[in-house]
């Protein structure tokens, strides 16, 4: 953790919440994160696969640099961090003060089962007589009143739903360590009654998420909750679970069939009158899901997905749909079913449809899945009304445009602020976090505490083991003393064991701090079940003993696996457990960013209100990239207003320094600690020294010779449509029919993807065009409309004023034909069924985005590209701004395709990642980190090769391999690969291993 | 023979099949007891060697189980472990170690009772077998 900063409130501890919180905490902010619910999660506890993945990989979220400040456990657990306090069931009551400096007032729910004592041992729940709906499960199966919120979530202490429980106190009476305390019987105090707490923070970030929109609410209701067959998405989602109510396997609900045909229908409750917006991610969970289903199925089963516009808009979604179709078999129908009937005869489900040409095309299937569409999050209107943030129409948190000089200290992260994606959420996230952490920042120190030093324990490393074994003895198993007793004495390390009743409880915990307190011992080893629970205990045992967390160690003896086998393998651990002493390289407090556009100079300032120094390198004379030929986005914002503003703050801050006409030459080091040097002005070479670098090289216009482009001035591109409305030199007056064609070149074998923003663009246009000149025929043929989000209001809107939309596909692509009185375009119109022919004085072409080549720049920081030559993230979802390295991050069109406020928005997500690395100033190497023997290495490189972190290098000079130990995750591939034992890992050693594996038979 | 009870070391990684055990603890499934865990922190750092001693000393059976494809903490190291159990598969035989005995499965986080099912069959599969003998003893 860096420098004491502060503290952070993050409301909500779902995925947006978790980045949020690790982004302050690990650049050293205090942070309190707080949840609702008695669990963290949110929405993704009940999620398990997202696309394009079809997997997980939350745990790619975790910290990089200081890997030990965090509990290294999957993040669908629950997240452990030294610098985060989790308080759950806790909502915000109140707020006052002003950025920088707020007081806040948090309100947490009454507890019947004590947090400290119980130990999930689920006895309460097996004498509960009261059967409820499992929550956990949407109600698709049960579980008692009292119950475990989340069956995976650490810590795991059960609740009691009190809206069922009709306390009848057998749970009372059971209950081994006296945790429950159910009111009553006149006792109507709680024995943890609700509480209110006053903290002070510099900031509030506000990650609330969603809500799904309740289909029984509705006008239209499709059966949903009178059909069992009927599920909602998210239903769906824990029926495939492994944890869900069928145990993983896929069953109808309402009798247990295997079902043999499933249909979707997308926008239940999204683009309608109620609702306008769209939902964004329901396409795309749609697809996700039939395709589990086919590949569980083995293809057994039929999937159809009805739907109005098939949304793939970000980079790999549109490839993603392609396999769905072409490789699993995945079948879309473009078709808005209205209604769901029970079929008597077959007892399965009737479709009625209405099918584009006007026939009823009807369709009997046994499993309806409905696409629901996203809502505000439950507490949003109160968390407005306590912060003051406005809500936008649809009530979700206005987000503005900047973010810069709105005067407060309060953000929106992640979906709170309108329905995203778990990439954009984390992205968004990462934003609110930079936001926040300029505010704090700013404020500087509203809390004295110092950094503890962490390297200054008694230096035992060099001492040979000295055990102490703690034994948790647990009153409701059986006496395991004597048997360990009896195995220490076989072992000579081990000098000493002592039995502590229930260290599980807060009690016996400290009653086990207090024995062990001033104990030689160099070496801890505590045997107990569910050794997850204790691992954030570690500082404590270390303080308690002024011993490096490095000798303590834990072993779960509540598995059910011989305890013999157990301890023995612990000790055997524990034995050669060791910290590395190497030091890690320091960080250089400097952030390059290379390209000075809207994304780049976001991002410089970003890193700047953090207190480090940002240096832009821009190849062109002047900064601003695209943002210098934007005129307005489609809400009306200025962009000429957006770019002067912007360029001012840079080069006004003291923080930033800008070389315009410079060209990055070569790179050297890594993450940390890079040494760049680059070529002003075509011959003055400069070298500056960084920590990490940002890539905002941006994108550009695709050049097209599609359509008569080239031949004719009346066919233009969105760009030259654009500048010629900024500038005047466009009339839309004078015109009477203008043909917008989308996708050109776009979403075909030669470019895949979908550049998202064309639609986006055309809607505009054709507003603007509309609103000067109301009479103006505006006709757009598109394939799909990606107007995802609150965009669609536009679409609607552009409808409403008599926009023509004609949808072409692949096959039947739009021809223009040049005329005398301008160009002809023919195209078929699908609903007519027939060939139309527009006259027109404009043809308008959205030829999409490419990005500016990178390959070279990215390859000297030992990052990537993807098949469509934009820079490589780590992880779509879960790292969605930085490459494997950890160094080396990426905003804007140099990501992917992305309007304005979105590369605004992962500018920002980048500077937080380079912040984050380098404000982490790690007392020493992580506990699992590969080193190196050299007196036994070969030189043959394999473990170069096999390094995904590029932490292993040659160094040429000293003929040695070197080890970045803040690059190196501890994977231990290096040690696999190495045929002489020369690459290890620490903690992992060959003779550990091999004495744990002896140990265990 | 019948009173065989095998003894399986299983390799899993810390991020999935771990949770995953953890989980078949938490939510009371039962698996037996033959297992020994050894958490390794990714299923890419299994070498080769472990699997071999695991034999020599005596185990009947040895899993290696990590994070499904894609899933990998670590990009690619369950990747890595599939190569080296199709390599291991190749030369166990001449340490005279039926390649049966060696598994490799994919149990992500919240794949608990898929983690009790492959105990399970493994435990009945090697009873069927009987205990590993290796007629080979080397010393690593």
């Amino acid at each position: 953790m860096g420098e004491k900063q502060g503290r952070a409130l993050v409301v909500g501890a779902g995925i947006s919440g978790i980045r949020s919180a690790l982004d302050l905490a690990e650049t050293g902010c205090d942070v309190t994160l707080i949840d609702a619910a008695p669990h963290m999660g949110g929405v993704l506890s009940k999620l398990e696969y997202q696309f394009p993945s079809d997997g997980c990989g939350m745990c790619r979220m975790l910290p990089m640099a200081d890997r030990d400040t965090c509990l290294q456990a999957c993040l669908r657990k629950g997240l452990v961090h030294g610098g985060i306090d989790l308080m759950l069931s806790t909502s915000l009551k109140g707020l006052e003060g002003e950025p920088g400096k707020y007081r806040v007032t948090l309100e947490t729910e009454p507890c019947i089962i004590d947090p400290n004592l119980c130990t999930g041992c689920n006895r309460c729940s097996e004498v509960c007589p009261v059967t409820i709906p499992d929550p956990f499960n949407q109600g698709l199966s049960t579980t008692k009143a009292v119950h475990l919120p989340v069956p995976h979530a650490i810590p795991n202490i059960y609740t009691i739903d009190m809206d069922h429980c009709t306390l009848c106190g057998e749970c009372e009476t059971v209950c081994p360590f006296g945790a429950i305390y159910l009111p009553g019987d006149g006792r109507l105090e709680l024995k943890i009654p609700r509480t209110l707490v006053e903290m002070d923070v510099g900031a509030v970030v506000l990650a609330c998420g969603i809500d799904y929109y309740d289909p029984t609410t509705g006008i239209n209701t499709f059966g949903y909750k009178e059909l069992k067959d009927v599920v909602s998405n998210i239903e769906l989602e824990r029926i495939l679970s492994g944890t869900g109510p069928f145990k993983g396997s896929l069953e109808r609900p309402s009798d247990g069939r295997v079902p043999s045909r499933m249909a979707w229908i997308q926008c239940v409750g999204s683009r309608d009158l109620e609702f306008p917006a769209c939902s964004s991610v329901c396409c795309m969970i749609a697809l996700k899901e039939a395709v589990l289903v086919r590949k569980r199925s083995g293809g057994t089963i039929e999937t159809v997905i009805y739907y109005m516009d098939m949304r793939c808009f970000s980079k790999e979604f549109e490839a993603y749909r392609r396999r769905a179709e072409n490789k699993y078999g995945v079948i879309l129908k473009r078709a808005r079913p209205h209604s769901v009937r029970h079929d008597r005869n077959t007892g399965g489900l009737w479709l009625y449809i209405t099918g584009d040409s006007g026939v009823r095309e009807d369709e009997a299937f046994d499993m309806v899945v409905l696409s629901l569409g996203q809502r505000p999050g439950k507490s949003v209107k109160d968390l407005a009304k306590i912060t003051g943030i406005g809500l936008n129409p649809l009530g979700f948190f206005e987000a503005p445009l900047s973010g810069v000089g709105d005067n407060t200290g309060v953000f929106a992260a992640g979906s709170a602020s309108g329905l995203k994606d778990i990439g954009e959420s984390v992205i968004h996230s990462s934003s609110a976090s930079a936001m926040a952490l300029k505010v704090i920042h700013g404020a500087k120190k509203i809390t004295d505490e110092e950094t503890e030093p962490l390297n200054g324990f008694r230096d035992v490393s060099t001492q040979v083991p000295d055990i102490g074994v703690v034994l948790c003895q647990c009153p409701n198993g059986p006496d395991i003393e004597p048997q360990v007793k009896s195995i220490g004495a076989n072992d000579v390390h081990v000098s000493g064991i002592m039995a502590m009743d229930r260290i599980c409880t807060r009690e016996g915990w400290d009653g086990m701090l207090e024995a062990l307190a001033g104990k030689p011992f160099n070496r801890i080893l505590v045997l107990a079940c569910s050794p997850q629970l204790f691992l954030d205990k570690k500082a404590a045992i270390s303080k308690a003993m002024d011993l490096d967390p490095a000798y303590i160690d834990f072993a779960d003896i509540g598995k059910g696996e011989p305890l013999a086998s157990t301890v023995k393998m612990g000790l055997a651990r524990i034995r050669y457990a060791d910290r590395l002493n190497s030091m890690a390289s320091t960080m250089v407090p400097k952030v390059l960013v290379v390209g000075g556009g809207l994304g780049g100079m976001t991002a410089a300032l970003s890193v700047a209100d953090s207190g480090f120094e940002a240096v832009i390198v821009e190849k062109e004379p002047r900064l601003g990239g695209n943002l210098v030929w934007l005129d307005k986005d489609i809400t009306g914002y200025d962009f000429g207003r957006l770019l002067d503003n912007t360029c001012q703050q840079v080069e006004n801050h003291p923080g930033i320094r800008v070389f315009t006409n410079a060209v990055v030459e070569d790179s050297r080091g890594g993450p940390g600690n890079y040494t760049t040097t680059f070529k002003v002005g075509g011959n003055d070479s400069k070298r500056i020294g960084h920590g990490a670098v940002i890539l905002a090289t941006g994108g550009r216009e695709a050049e097209t010779t599609a359509y008569g482009y080239g031949t004719s001035d009346a066919v233009k591109t969105n760009l030259e449509v654009e500048q010629a409305l900024k500038a005047g030199t466009m009339d839309p007056g004078d015109m009477n029919v203008v043909v917008m064609i989308q996708c050109v070149d776009s979403r075909c074998d030669t470019r895949e993807y979908c550049s998202r923003i064309c639609c986006k663009s055309s809607l505009k246009h054709a507003l603007e065009m509309k609103r000067i000149n109301p009479d103006l025929g505006v006709y757009v043929l598109y394939r799909e409309m990606m107007s995802y989000g609150f965009s669609e209001i536009y679409f609607k809107e552009a409808r409403e004023r008599g926009v023509i939309f004609i949808r072409y596909s692949l096959e039947q692509k739009p021809q223009v034909i040049s005329g005398t009185d301008g160009p002809v375009v023919k195209v078929h119109e699908p609903i007519l069924n027939r060939t139309m022919e527009i006259r027109s004085d404009l043809v308008v072409l959205a030829t999409g985005i490419l990005p500016s080549a990178i390959q070279s720049l990215a390859a000297l920081f030992d990052a990537g590209v993807d098949d469509y030559s934009f820079f490589k993230e780590a992880d779509s979802k879960w790292r969605p701004v930085d490459a494997v390295n950890g160094g080396v991050f990426a905003c804007g069109l140099a990501l992917g395709p992305r309007d304005t406020k979105e590369s605004m928005a992962s500018a920002r997500a980048a500077a937080m990642g380079a912040v984050r690395l380098i404000s982490s100033r790690p007392a020493g190497v992580s506990l699992v980190t590969a080193g190196i023997k050299h007196s036994l290495c070969i030189l043959c490189e394999r473990c170069i090769g096999s390094c995904v972190y590029g932490a292993r290098t040659l160094d040429p000079d000293a003929g040695k391999i070197r080890i970045d130990p803040v690059a190196c995750q501890g994977c231990g591939s290096c040690a696999a690969v190495c045929t002489n034992s020369a690459a290890f890992v620490n903690n992992y050693l060959d003779q550990q291993m091999l004495e744990i594996i002896d140990a265990a038979i | 023979m019948d009173n065989f009870e095998p003894t399986i070391i299983a390799f899993v990684c810390n991020w999935c099949t771990y949770t995953a055990a953890d989980l078949a603890g938490t939510s009371r499934q039962k698996y037996p007891p033959n297992v020994r865990l050894i958490r390794v922190m990714c299923t890419g750092m299994v070498d080769p060697k472990y699997v071999v001693k695991a034999f020599l000393s005596g185990a009947d059976a040895v899993l290696v189980s990590g994070c499904h494809p894609g899933d990998c903490h670590y990009i690619n190291g369950n990747y890595k472990a599939r190569r080296r159990v199709r390599l291991l598969h190749g030369i166990l035989g001449r340490f005279g170690i039926d390649r049966e005995r060696l598994r490799l499965t994919w149990i992500g986080a919240s794949d608990g009772i898929e983690f009790a099912k492959v105990i399970h069959a493994m435990v009945a599969e090697i009873k069927a077998l009987g205990p590993a003998v290796s007629d080979m003893k080397l010393v690593i």
